[in-house]
């Protein structure tokens, strides 16, 4: 009992400091009530930019955005005043295997995991994504699988998943293109029987409800319930989908775990991220979306050259992430002359909604890629739009991300410039109303720029010394 | 004949518009599938991608866009191939995998050009590499065509398997079991069936039982492959199986009659005695030849080796089969070694085209030439079955995917931008096509009194390549039959260019100048036979020399063979004689000046770097700034023309020829004829030729609406010469042109209709850079020995000493005679004696101390009583001395195998006359390895005659100089 007594406080004390620890590292300043950015002009992807405007934000939404003369600041509003800056919502990576410890999966199929129990919440991908105005991030599984698990959009802020976490589940990544010692028509009949058993069970399920062998059936009268009664609460299909005989009396109890996602799919209630890596894949991708039925919860994850299969993609109306080589290259077999294609030009052209992607999490990141695209002749607009609105809107969160208005994520950006401009930098960034990254505090980029640790690393050492230590002088101890 | 011209606008044209109709003619057809072979000239009229007619002729509109490939060419349905590799060279991991679907495999983005190139237009596509007892359900589709989902012909042709060898090593098969369970973990990797042919045949019993719902075997090769194959037995989708040996193939017929299921038998590669067995079984089988390898069979005299008897033994046995290479490409190879054993080339062809699609299931749309079949043709340049023989062009759906000249043309466009750095530099109008001739014909003429019978010669990149009784045919070449062939006939003097004017020429006159490429006489000498011309002017005995060039040649550089080629002299003349004592001192002189320089080359003083490379570094900076400026300007000009067409409408093209006879500086009835080419942006150059001026002016200028001023371009010393001219077009009268003529400080009005609006002038050498090139060799190094001072005629006296020039000495009694070929043979030099009437008298005295004779006039002599014909060229012949015809002429060098024909018809022969039309006339000229004669390394001038050569009755049909096809 004494014991106990004396190494309580001393538990409760250990466990206090974790808290706080970790309440300081996940949001540095008090969350404030309110928070105001006066900026020099808001891009808000909501209508035309505005000119010396102000955003009023409370501790997560936007609650309004105009010119300065318009909104009136309250008083106990804390105001970050940029007359020179540019603010702009964060950008949305519409689709990345950054952030996980490792792309994929040994097995075909694998809609049953979850991308949210891989997720490193302190990968550096996450601050990078701050340095460079990246606040929105769809993290889904890489292309080598059939079936892989589902994603999850996050913020790059936050100590844990959870804190991260944006939408779980946002969606389950397929891949029509042969993962490695698969053929494409391999890949495509694994894809295919994925479903087809999907159909079986389900089809034996209502086999099994029909002659009452089902489980819930058999636990209500072993309980002695009124079964026919409370049957309804669970429908498999509820969307659209395959009809089934008598599909609709199976409760979703009964369909397996790992079969869920894929019936989720089936009924239009979980969008696909299907990979397809070359045009030549575009028509089974989109056969197998219609077989099944999912073609309207599709989006097609393009390889390089997908834009040779525009036409097929404007007709079926899928929209597309493109990867991030933007422009394709492509050898005249007769004449090794090079033809280069710019391929979002060709998917504007069609009217596909297109969204683009970051090479890497560094300088080629959204901006870049955005930038790239306007010197390749997109229009600002609609490069703009590919990294920001029509991502939001493909993850189906267009009035959260993506975009500065009313109602939305207080996800904001300031750049001491044009945001697709090399010479500008992300200077603060606000996630959910609150300032998480001020570029003047960025404690990698003082040891980068001016020879300062961050905090919390060893102490500034003579390089030369250190190296001597790691290896010539623990070398020698080992001899001796 | 046109050909050449007809192709390339044709397939222009083609390239334009997609469905249209369109008519391809050829020497031989075969349609295969049993349709009669036509020979002669036979046609096929595809409308809207199918067949719609077909034979000697075909009742096309006027105006159907036609292809002619010409006598030579073969045309047979496009090959098929029933195996491709196309898809993948993965297979499923389970041994029977009924559910993989080789068209998720078909990529329709990709060029199959290597397909193409082979004549092939269907193949079938694998569902993977064909290891497995079932490997999946296959496919066919088309090599090309505009929509992806039209060249799909079969999405699924059934099963294919193998029970063969090659399907003997499934893995086992593993499934994980989520979650693991304690006891057995993930569970087992499962061995798969089968290992041999009795396990194999267990196996497909098994699976069709299991489809048919006889017996579960889920354990083994899983749940779907049942249902799959279940489906497919329903529907009676066909089993292509694969079976090499005599004991398969026994096996399987016995498991199909049992079963009642449609079979098609792919293999028998070491399945010679099938045949019969098969000939009862009657199902579609596919033969598959075994490439060429240097594979170890061993030593065991049961070793299982391929047979080479299979093909001929099914035809014996009447097995219908279709013939299956190791890809597309050697399709035709491979039915080449299928009739090693004695197989018809009738049904070998069959095998790849019309059986081949029989076994794919796809006869009713391709695979034979008949009424309402696909368009997809392959044209060859010879027998299709002739692996020497190449694809000249590939027709699917009646469209052209492949023509093997444009992707030559494409080529070397490519190539020469490559190497000149720039956008290639071909000349204005004429398209340097670059075509590979082949000419077969029943008599080739070699020139030497050698005759092929038949045969043939490979002409490429202008120059003879091949001669012999049969040459290859590589990747499109044309070939053009007929029934003789023989050199271009070689004028040794002519006159030929100088237009009647009879200038007298200053000693370092640049004759070059003279030439006007693509002018119409030229070529019609040309197509008269007479390719090649020692050109002379007509001012005798002034010593000059001459040039030899080719009156057909496409440009400057084409037409020059040699220039200062030979010395024309005279005897008795007193220079000729100073000139020839001269000669003894002057080769001492630069005999010692080559040695020492050769000696200072051994050891070369060091250079001094600094100077030179500083020089050349801002040379080659000025020009960088020369092109890009001139970059600059281009792209200024492309917009400003595109400004002006917008404000104005685009005013005809001055390009053509303009011609009159005009008074000018007071003499009347003066020929002018200017040829003007439109280039970007009004700029104009051209040609120009007057009555009062021996040299061809090369102009340039810019035209501004309808007034245009052109300026003679710099020649030596400059010319002051101007055009000042209005061009009027309505559509009233003729086109024309009125303006002034400005030279030498005179005015005089011309006005000048237009006589075509044709300019084939090609281009010239840029005389700038050859300019620059002169600049650099100034640059002499210290300790350089000085050469000896330079005397043209001295000079080609020492070359022909040498042996490299040619003198011609005018001479004509017979005691001249004597003493010129006395006194030359003192100088080391045989000289051709030139109207040398009396030499067949003084045949002794000269045999062997000349280099040849030439005659003026007729060669046929009469005895002093007018009986007896003397033919002096035969007795000159005959004593070894070599004679030669020469025309003395301009545009009279066409009558030139007339002029030998009628001589060889007097106590001569054809050979003969042939020799000294020919390789005579070139060895006088010293260029025997250039000109005159059908041997690898000669320019491709060719003429090809309907009957022998030197016959009264003989036409000339064609003729090709450099190779290329001279046209009207």
């Amino acid at each position: 009992m004494k014991l106990l007594s004396n190494q309580l406080p001393l538990t409760l004390a250990a466990l206090a400091g974790s808290v706080t620890l970790a309440v300081t590292f996940a949001a540095p300043a008090v969350a404030q009530e309110k928070q105001a950015i006066k900026a020099g002009t808001i891009i808000t992807m909501d209508g035309a930019p505005i000119q010396n405007g102000v955003i009023l934000m409370d501790g997560t939404r936007v609650l309004a955005v105009g010119p300065a003369d318009q909104i009136e600041i309250p008083w106990d509003a804390e105001v970050t005043d940029a007359p020179d800056m540019v603010a702009m919502p964060g950008f949305v990576e519409a689709h990345t295997n950054s952030g996980i410890d490792r792309a994929n999966e040994t097995l075909d199929v694998t809609p049953f995991f979850d991308v949210q129990d891989s997720i490193n919440p302190v990968d550096f991908y996450f601050e990078d994504c701050l340095r460079f105005g990246i606040t929105t991030i769809n993290v889904q599984q890489g292309n080598n699988t059939v079936i892989a698990a589902m994603g999850a959009v996050v913020k790059p802020w936050g100590m844990t998943v959870d804190a991260q976490l944006v939408m779980p589940q946002s969606g389950v990544k397929m891949s029509v293109s042969p993962k490695a010692g698969k053929s494409a028509a391999t890949q495509a009949a694994t894809l295919r029987q994925a479903f087809a058993d999907l159909r079986s069970h389900l089809e034996q399920l209502v086999e099994e409800k029909r002659q009452g062998n089902d489980r819930a059936h058999r636990e209500a009268l072993a309980q002695g319930r009124d079964y026919e009664g409370e049957d309804a609460k669970g429908r498999a299909m509820t969307g659209k989908g395959w009809i089934v005989e008598g599909m609709e009396l199976v409760p979703r109890v009964e369909v397996d775990e790992k079969m869920a996602p894929l019936l989720k799919v089936v009924e239009g209630r979980l969008t696909v991220y299907m990979y397809c890596g070359a045009p030549a894949q575009v028509r089974t991708a989109l056969d197998i979306a219609k077989e099944n039925g999912f073609l309207e919860n599709m989006i097609l994850v393009l390889g390089s050259g997908c834009f040779k299969a525009a036409d097929q993609i404007a007709a079926a109306k899928v929209p597309v992430i493109l990867d991030e080589n933007l422009v394709f290259v492509e050898v005249d077999p007769i004449t090794e002359e090079e033809t280069r294609t710019f391929e979002a030009q060709v998917f504007k052209d069609k009217g596909i909604p297109f969204a683009l992607t970051s090479r890497d999490s560094g300088m080629e990141s959204l901006w870049y890629q955005a930038a790239m695209a306007v010197g390749q002749g997109l229009s600002r607009e609609d490069a703009l739009a590919a990294v920001t609105t029509v991502p939001a809107k493909l993850m189906g969160l267009e009035n959260r991300v993506g975009v500065i208005k009313p109602g939305a994520d207080a996800n904001i950006v300031l750049y001491n410039g044009d945001p697709l401009s090399v010479r500008s930098q992300v200077q603060h960034v606000f996630i959910d109303g609150q300032k998480v990254y001020d570029r003047s505090n960025d404690p990698r980029l003082k040891h980068l720029f001016e020879g300062q640790r961050p905090p919390g690393t060893a102490p500034a050492q003579d390089a030369g010394s250190n190296v001597e230590s790691s290896d010539g002088t623990g070398d020698k101890k080992d001899k001796e | 004949m046109r050909t050449l011209l007809s192709l390339a606008c044709a397939a222009l044209m083609l390239g334009a518009s997609s469905a249209q109709d369109l008519v391809v003619r050829a020497g031989t057809i075969y349609p295969c599938g049993g349709g009669d072979v036509l020979t002669n000239g036979a046609a096929i009229w595809i409308q809207g991608g199918k067949i719609k007619a077909i034979g000697k002729d075909v009742p096309a509109p006027v105006g159907t866009p036609e292809l002619d490939y010409g006598m030579g060419a073969v045309i047979a349905p496009g090959l098929v191939s029933t195996r491709s590799g196309y898809g993948s060279g993965v297979d499923s991991a389970r041994a029977a995998a009924p559910f993989v679907q080789a068209i998720d495999n078909y990529n329709p983005y990709a060029t199959y050009y290597s397909a193409l190139r082979a004549g092939v237009t269907t193949v079938f596509l694998e569902p993977g590499k064909t290891d497995r007892l079932i490997a999946g359900q296959g496919a066919v589709v088309k090599m090309a065509g505009d929509d992806n989902d039209a060249r799909i012909l079969t999405r699924s042709t059934g099963l294919v398997g193998s029970v063969a060898s090659n399907a003997r090593f499934s893995p086992g098969f593993w499934e994980p079991r989520l979650p693991a369970t304690a006891d057995i973990g993930l569970g087992f990797e499962n061995r798969q069936f089968p290992r041999t042919v009795m396990g194999a045949v267990v196996a497909l019993k098994e699976l069709i039982a299991f489809a048919r719902g006889d017996g579960n075997f889920a354990d083994e090769y899983g749940t779907p492959a049942g249902e799959v194959l279940g489906e497919l037995i329903q529907q009676g989708a066909p089993w292509r199986l694969r079976a090499e040996t005599d004991e398969e193939v026994a096996a399987l017929i016995e498991l199909f009659a049992m079963g009642k299921m449609p079979l098609v038998i792919e293999g028998l590669e070491r399945a010679p005695d099938s045949a019969a067995l098969l000939a009862r079984a009657n199902y579609p089988v596919i033969y598959q030849v075994t490439e060429p390898s240097l594979q170890d069979f061993g030593k065991d005299p049961d070793a299982e080796r391929p047979s080479t008897h299979v093909a001929a033994n099914l035809k014996k046995n009447g097995v219908a089969f279709a013939i299956q290479g190791w890809s597309p490409t050697s399709l035709r190879f491979a039915a080449g070694l299928a009739m090693r054993g004695g197989l018809d080339s009738q049904t070998a062809l069959d095998g790849i085209t019309y059986r081949a699609a029989e076994a794919l299931g796809v006869a009713n749309r391709v695979g034979s030439l008949q009424v309402g079949r696909d368009g997809d043709l392959a044209v060859f340049n010879g027998s299709p079955l002739d692996a020497g023989a190449s694809v000249l062009a590939t027709l699917i759906d009646g469209k052209v995917v492949y023509d093997a000249r444009e992707v030559d043309a494409k080529r070397k466009a490519f190539e020469a931008k490559q190497a000149s750095g720039t956008t290639g530099q071909v000349g204005p109008l004429v398209e340097r096509v670059p075509v590979t001739t082949v000419v077969s014909v029943q008599e080739l003429h070699l020139g030497d009194g050698e005759v092929l019978r038949p045969g043939e010669l490979l002409m490429r990149d202008g120059r003879i390549v091949e001669v012999g009784a049969r040459v290859s045919r590589p990747a499109g070449a044309v070939v053009v039959q007929g029934f003789a062939a023989m050199p271009g006939v070689v004028d040794v003097l002519g006159h030929l260019g100088m237009e009647g004017a009879d200038p007298r020429f200053s000693k370092t006159f640049d004759m070059k100048r003279m030439l006007e490429p693509g002018d119409w006489l030229d070529r019609e000498v040309a197509m008269a036979g007479t390719t090649t011309v020692n050109l002379t002017s007509r001012s005798q005995p002034l010593e000059t020399a001459t040039l030899v060039y080719k009156p057909a040649g496409v440009d400057v550089d084409a037409m020059v063979v040699r220039d200062q080629g030979a010395l024309l002299m005279s005897w008795p003349n007193g220079s000729t004689a100073a000139n020839l004592a001269k000669l003894a001192k002057y080769n001492e002189d630069w005999d010692a000046y080559e040695k020492a320089l050769a000696e200072w080359e051994k050891n070369p003083p060091a250079p001094e770097p600094e100077k030179t490379s500083d020089k050349d570094k801002k040379d080659e900076e000025a020009k960088k700034e020369e092109s890009s400026e001139e970059g600059d300007k281009k792209d200024d000009d492309g917009k400003k023309k595109k400004k002006k067409s917008k404000d104005k409408p685009e005013a005809v093209p001055v390009t053509g020829a303009f011609e009159a006879q005009v008074t000018l500086a007071g003499k009347e009835d003066q020929k002018f004829r200017l040829r003007l080419l439109e280039g970007e942006a009004g700029a104009l150059e051209g040609t120009l030729r007057m009555g009062d001026f021996p040299d061809l002016v090369l102009l340039e200028g810019k035209r501004d609406g309808y007034k245009i001023r052109l300026d003679a371009m710099t020649v030596e010393g400059g010319l002051a010469l101007a055009l000042e001219l209005n061009f009027t077009d309505n559509d009233e009268e003729l086109p024309f042109l009125e303006g002034r003529r400005l030279f030498r400080g005179l005015e005089d009005t011309v006005v000048l209709p237009r006589t075509s609006t044709e300019y084939p002038v090609a281009k010239r050498p840029d005389p700038k850079k050859d300019e620059d090139e002169d600049k650099q060799d100034d640059k002499e190094p210290k300790g350089k020995p000085k050469a000896p001072s330079l005397d043209f005629e001295l000079d080609l006296l020492r070359r022909a000493h040498q042996g490299s020039a040619a003198i011609f000495v005018r001479v004509d009694r017979e005691d001249h005679i004597r003493a010129c070929v006395d006194a030359f043979a003192d100088a080391g030099i045989q000289p051709v004696l030139v109207s040398a009437s009396e030499a067949h008298e003084v045949i002794d005295s000269i045999a062997g101390r000349v280099r040849g004779v030439i005659l003026t006039g007729s060669p046929v002599t009469t005895s002093n009583r007018g009986l007896v014909a003397i033919n002096r060229y035969a007795r000159l012949q005959s004593a070894g001395i070599p004679v030669a015809f020469a025309s003395f002429a301009e545009e009279g060098a066409a009558g030139l195998i007339d002029v030998a024909t009628l001589a060889a018809l007097e106590d001569w022969s054809t050979q003969g006359a042939l020799r000294a039309l020919t390789v005579d006339a070139a060895a006088m000229l010293s260029l025997q390895d250039q000109v005159g004669s059908l041997k690898a390394g000669c320019g491709g001038d060719v003429l090809l005659l309907d009957g022998p050569p030197l016959l009264p009755s003989t036409q000339i049909q064609q003729v090709w100089v450099n190779g290329l096809e001279v046209q009207r």
